[in-house]
């Protein structure tokens, strides 16, 4: 059969009617989505400021742009015109400037944290409990495990604290085979980059640091294409979550339907990603992100331990991810008899009660995870 | 291979073309085939099963051509109902009935000591089943010749777009298709290109999108208020209507582009006014399937007015049941047939009333589908829920209040964009009583609609994909 030759219409002018009327059809609707396309970009532009606020409707039509893109527009000329989030989370020296490093009380204890912001929020709830804690912080937004121990290496010779707290995000355990934020936070990309550890043989941790370590570089980077090119090349060796079309700037960028498509794509590769490390069921803890973040947490206390300091982990199982962190850890936590504090039985993940709208703790279950590891230092300090 | 995936769109890319290019004694061998290949995808051993269900009803449809007897006939037809809905009992309700016999024998202080079996649900049984019986059943009402082609009966059986979960198409409809030569036409193509478009709008764009507020609070386990019920509830709602009114739409696009005519499975449900409204206009399909052969072979309404009640009581529970082999699913059926007998005991036999024109017949018209809609929204808390307890929980918060404390997670721009432009969308087909309203429209402002479900169907792209929920029955 012909393709449409047996059509119901018996002469050759209905049919072509049809056809015209279909083509008509098409370049109306062509034309329709081009004019909603360009609305929509006019509508909702973000503002050119990186430190202006952008609404939630500019936001979400600004979700697909391009990661380099993103970039571009976030990372000013200099540390004054550059978006705060793009400022957080680097790993420099002068990161820690601000943080205190004695307790502000005599005979207070000063606790170093490493994490993100539910661990910043925890350990808020601490110092509303007992003032003579002295917080020493320092993480990233939505930070991994291998940033949190990175920070914590890097602070180690510098700190005094006697108790040391690592904290690791549920929801975060799949860019552990990543080098920056930038990559697997498609939709608002954390701009700063933090080491990755690969496993050696022998079971110790092979770190690969990345080429850009500073906003000042990853700018200083963004207007040399060699330099530029040297550290995509990086990202394109090494980072998990790296894909082409989703992380270089193209034309595209323009286009309101082009950043929706690039957004459904994005979706699809990193659950694409991240299914190989967890599904409904939990984490799959043959893979080598398990594997690393178990390695991470036994460094962390045999060095703790051998700095003559008490390490805390502070497990947080966010929405979505019930108690399967503390199961992949269980084993890990037995053997080491590391301290922690695991949120699945004081804030359930499955209690919608226990979260604010963006997914963070309420500050009642804040307040009881806090209280837990005011017991757990007391009671290991004793 | 789901309808809202890559792979699906690479295999009609291969599918299509081939179908428009071969000719018709080639085209049912390629479909045949591609269906194979389609249900294999989600699990190639229930392949057998699907043999086993095809061999079997072609040759209780041959003998039912060949023998004269009505007894002969009678326990053929038997044999054949009893085989396909043994295979159906098996597979989706053995560890239902093993399961709920152990817990009431242990609540007599009786041990059998039966466990369950590891049994998978092979994807769409139920829809290829009863596809597969209304053949039988049809040679055997002689409303049908039996199939003298094998390959022909197997593509009915397994025809790729009702395969997961329907239409339930009747044989007697479906396979004269299937055996004649079909026209493609340019207008077949783009009604069936618009029907796809807007089953892909409902379900990527709204009920992907609900999907994730719905399970996160269906699925939580701490302190409720009644708002979080109803608005958890009202969002399955629209779940539900856009996940298989979508899927539906697809399939009936899928077909049309294919030159195959199937009926229309949805209608406008949620504009029904009371419960016998809604059973012809929600999954009609399956609702005229168990008036057909189940309603009706039970007595109908022919042997008083007890009987009817029981009749309907019993075609309810039992279609609940047909969706799942779970207590919430029988309960549902039960509420159904409960609200089917009081709408019987108070409207009796009277016709349906003419539709509303004037502004004040309409408004009260409008206020009964409102409060319909809370009527068929708690049946989908039955429906929807995991257990008794989380049912008798949900219905006293609605009657406790706490109404200000809303903790199910806000659904996505796309579903409420979607949602928006589908309620606008049902309420002209609904007011001009015409299913192609659209096709009337000047072309500007058809392309502006075509645009719109475009625009929000790729917004709706980031929404994490759901399985069809009627998959799993």
């Amino acid at each position: 059969m012909h393709p449409l030759s047996s059509s119901t219409s018996s002469s050759n002018g209905p049919r072509r009617s049809i056809r015209g009327a279909l083509l008509r059809s098409a370049c109306w609707t062509l034309l329709a989505l081009a004019i909603i396309d360009a609305a929509v970009g006019w509508c909702f532009r973000v503002p050119a400021d990186p430190r202006a606020k952008a609404g939630a409707l500019e936001q979400y039509f600004e979700y697909g742009r391009s990661i380099e893109g993103k970039l571009q527009r976030g990372i000013g000329k200099d540390d004054a015109s550059t978006d705060l989030v793009a400022l957080a989370g680097w790993i420099t020296p002068d990161a820690w400037n601000d943080q205190p490093n004695t307790p502000e009380q005599p005979g207070g204890t000063l606790v170093s944290i490493y994490g993100m912001s539910f661990t910043i929020h925890a350990a808020y709830g601490l110092k509303a409990i007992d003032p003579q804690y002295t917080l020493r912080y320092y993480g990233g937004p939505a930070a991994p495990a291998n940033h949190s121990y990175a920070a914590y290496l890097f602070d180690r010779p510098r700190t005094k604290a006697p108790v040391v707290m690592l904290g690791i995000l549920a929801s975060s355990v799949r860019a552990i085979g990543t080098l920056t934020g930038q990559t697997w936070a498609f939709e608002s990309p954390y701009a700063y980059t933090y080491p990755k550890f690969t496993l050696r043989p022998d079971g110790s941790l092979e770190e690969t640091r990345p080429v850009i370590a500073s906003v000042s570089e990853l700018r200083e980077a963004l207007a040399r294409p060699e330099q530029w090119t040297r550290y995509v090349g990086q990202l394109r060796a090494h980072d998990s979550y790296y894909n082409e079309f989703l992380f270089r700037s193209s034309p595209l960028d323009h286009s309101t339907v082009a950043r929706l498509l690039r957004r459904g794509w994005s979706q699809h590769h990193n659950r694409a990603v991240s299914s190989r490390i967890h599904d409904a069921n939990g984490f799959n803890l043959d893979c080598e992100e398990i594997k690393v973040l178990r390695a991470i947490v036994t460094q962390f206390a045999q060095t703790a331990r051998a700095d003559g300091r008490l390490p805390i982990l502070l497990l947080v199982n966010d929405q979505g991810y019930g108690d399967h962190l503390f199961r992949a850890l269980e084993p890990v936590l037995k053997q080491t008899s590391v301290p922690y504090v695991s949120t699945h039985s004081i804030a359930p993940a499955d209690d919608l009660g226990n979260f604010v709208a963006d997914g963070h703790f309420t500050s009642a279950a804040n307040k009881r995870i806090a209280k837990e590891l005011d017991q757990v230092i007391k009671r290991e300090l004793k | 291979m789901s309808f809202a995936s890559i792979q699906f769109g690479l295999f009609m890319l291969v599918v299509y073309p081939l179908y428009l290019l071969l000719p018709f004694r080639w085209q049912n061998w390629m479909l045949l085939i591609a269906s194979y290949i389609f249900y294999g995808a989600w699990d190639w051993r229930f392949l057998l099963l699907l043999w086993f269900t095809t061999l079997l009803d072609y040759s209780v449809g041959v003998l039912l051509g060949r023998l004269e007897t009505p007894r002969a006939r009678r326990i053929c037809i038997l044999a054949s109902v009893g085989a396909n809905l043994g295979v159906l009992g098996f597979f989706k309700y053995f560890n239902f009935f093993a399961d709920s016999l152990n817990t009431l024998c242990s609540s007599m202080g009786l041990h059998l000591g039966w466990t369950t079996l590891s049994i998978i649900l092979p994807v769409g049984v139920s829809f290829y089943t009863f596809g597969s019986m209304s053949y039988t059943i049809s040679v055997y009402q002689r409303k049908m010749e039996p199939s003298k082609n094998l390959p022909n009966l197997a593509l009915y059986v397994v025809f790729f777009p009702l395969l997961m979960a329907g239409p339930i198409e009747r044989a007697f409809n479906l396979l004269p298709r299937i055996e004649q030569p079909r026209s493609v036409t340019w207008d077949g193509i783009t009604r069936g290109a618009f029907l796809i478009l807007f089953g892909l709008f409902k379900k990527v764009a709204i009920s992907d999108g609900v999907a994730a507020s719905v399970n996160a609070f269906y699925g939580s386990t701490g302190t409720i208020s009644g708002i979080d019920v109803a608005i958890a509830t009202y969002l399955f709602a629209v779940q539900i209507y856009c996940d298989f009114s979508g899927y539906s739409d697809i399939a009936r696009g899928l077909s049309k582009i294919m030159g195959f005519d199937l009926l229309t499975n949805f209608n406008l449900p949620y504009f029904s006014v009371n419960p016998s409204e809604f059973w012809r206009r929600w999954h009609i399909s399956l609702s005229t399937w168990l008036r057909d052969y189940l309603y009706i072979t039970l007595g109908g309404n022919r042997n008083g007015t007890r009987k009817t009640y029981r009749n309907l009581m019993t075609t309810m529970v039992l279609g609940g049941l047909w969706h799942g082999a779970a207590w919430n699913f029988v309960l549902w059926g039960a509420y159904q047939g409960a609200m089917l007998c009081i709408h019987r005991i108070i409207v009796g036999e009277r016709k349906p009333a003419a539709p509303p024109r004037s502004p004040g017949a309409l408004l009260v018209h409008g206020i009964k589908i409102a409060l319909f809609f809370q009527v068929i929204c708690y049946g989908w808390l039955l429906f929807r829920a995991r257990s008794f307890e989380q049912i008798a929980l949900y219905t006293a918060s609605l009657f406790q209040g706490g109404w200000s404390d809303l903790s199910v997670p806000r659904p996505p721009l796309s579903a409420m964009i979607g949602l928006a432009l589908l309620i606008l969308y049902e309420l002209a087909q609904y007011f001009t009583n015409d299913a192609h309203f659209y096709r009337r429209l000047p072309h500007p402002v058809r392309g502006t609609l075509y645009a719109s479900l475009l625009f929000v169907l790729f917004m709706g792209l980031s929404n994490a994909p759901a399985q069809f929920i009627y998959f799993q029955f």
